[in-house]
């Protein structure tokens, strides 16, 4: 199940809403505003804020 | 797996997420049996609610093993996002959105419901089941559920319901206290037995502490209007649906 715009349109940051971009490539959902990057396992999103890489 | 002494306290959603959120498969079947086999029928009539007005995308919330996710897709010329807490149940889903025939049109994502990852009103329509007897604040997560959703769009919800009539009261409650343990306990052991003896406290006490009058209090207090209610199964199942305000 790849990923495609139409889910990352609906898509935000679910700790501070911003908005995301996929980094296909690194299995990551990035977040544009606070940095927490969310892993992306077997194609399926983790858009927990205890699973994601706190900002750099 | 490690079940233990856990689901004797009805009053923790929490723990009741942790005993469910490891047993993806048998979680469906209790559910079935503990609606006496009619859980198929309360979704589709979920499902119908939720698609009325004909919307492109639908966010199902506690998608668990994606059966709502599958039921939305066969329905209309819909995409779902089904979002679940638990890894394990989504695996599960995952399987059988792709053996369904409609993983074009449904996508799974990990996420919690009080915290969605999307963005305001950018959903048509959502559905949600068995959620808030799991959530600490039922009505801070309505409100966070009205907010995906654009104005005017449709939101329904499954959950399991106490029969009001004494009659079936008493039955519904030998059936839960008797019943649910002794069928989790031929399927599954001890500590399939104590799960099925978690339930029927477990509905009850929701019930308790959030009445169903109260809740709709709720729904209308989070912006949610024309509410239907449907109590089907002589009460063991209540289903809810309900229009965006604006």
């Amino acid at each position: 199940m790849a990923l495609d715009d139409r889910l990352l349109d609906i898509l935000v940051c679910p700790a501070c809403r911003g908005a995301v971009e996929h980094k296909d490539r690194r299995h990551v959902i990035l977040c544009t505003e606070c940095g927490r990057r969310y892993p992306v396992r077997e194609g399926i999103p983790v858009m927990l804020v205890e699973e994601a890489t706190p900002p750099r | 797996m490690r079940i233990g002494r856990l689901p004797v306290d009805a009053r923790s959603p929490q723990r009741a997420r942790r005993v469910f959120a490891t047993l993806p498969a048998r979680y469906d079947l209790i559910g079935s049996v503990l609606s006496f086999g009619q859980d198929p029928r309360w979704r589709r009539t979920m499902v119908r609610m939720a698609l009325q007005d004909e919307p492109a995308v639908v966010a199902d919330i506690a998608t668990g093993t994606a059966a709502v996710a599958i039921e939305l897709a066969s329905r209309g010329e819909v995409r779902v996002i089904g979002l679940d807490q638990s890894p394990a149940m989504l695996a599960v889903g995952r399987r059988r959105v792709q053996a369904s025939g409609h993983a074009d049109d449904i996508r799974l994502l990990l996420g919690q419901a009080e915290r969605l990852p999307f963005a305001d009103a950018s959903v048509d329509a959502l559905t949600f089941t068995y959620l808030l007897r799991y959530v600490d604040d039922p009505a801070a997560t309505l409100r966070e559920l009205a907010r995906v959703v654009r104005p005017g769009g449709r939101i329904a919800s499954l959950e399991f319901h106490v029969p009001p009539r004494l009659g079936w009261r008493l039955a519904w409650r030998v059936y839960t206290r008797v019943g649910l343990p002794v069928i989790g306990g031929l399927l599954g052991g001890a500590g399939w037995w104590r799960v099925g003896a978690f339930l029927g406290p477990n509905i009850e006490d929701h019930y308790a502490r959030h009445p169903l009058a109260q809740q709709l209090e709720a729904w209308r207090a989070a912006g949610i209007e024309d509410l239907e209610v449907r109590v089907m199964s002589l009460g063991g199942g209540v289903v809810i649906g309900g229009r965006r305000r604006g």
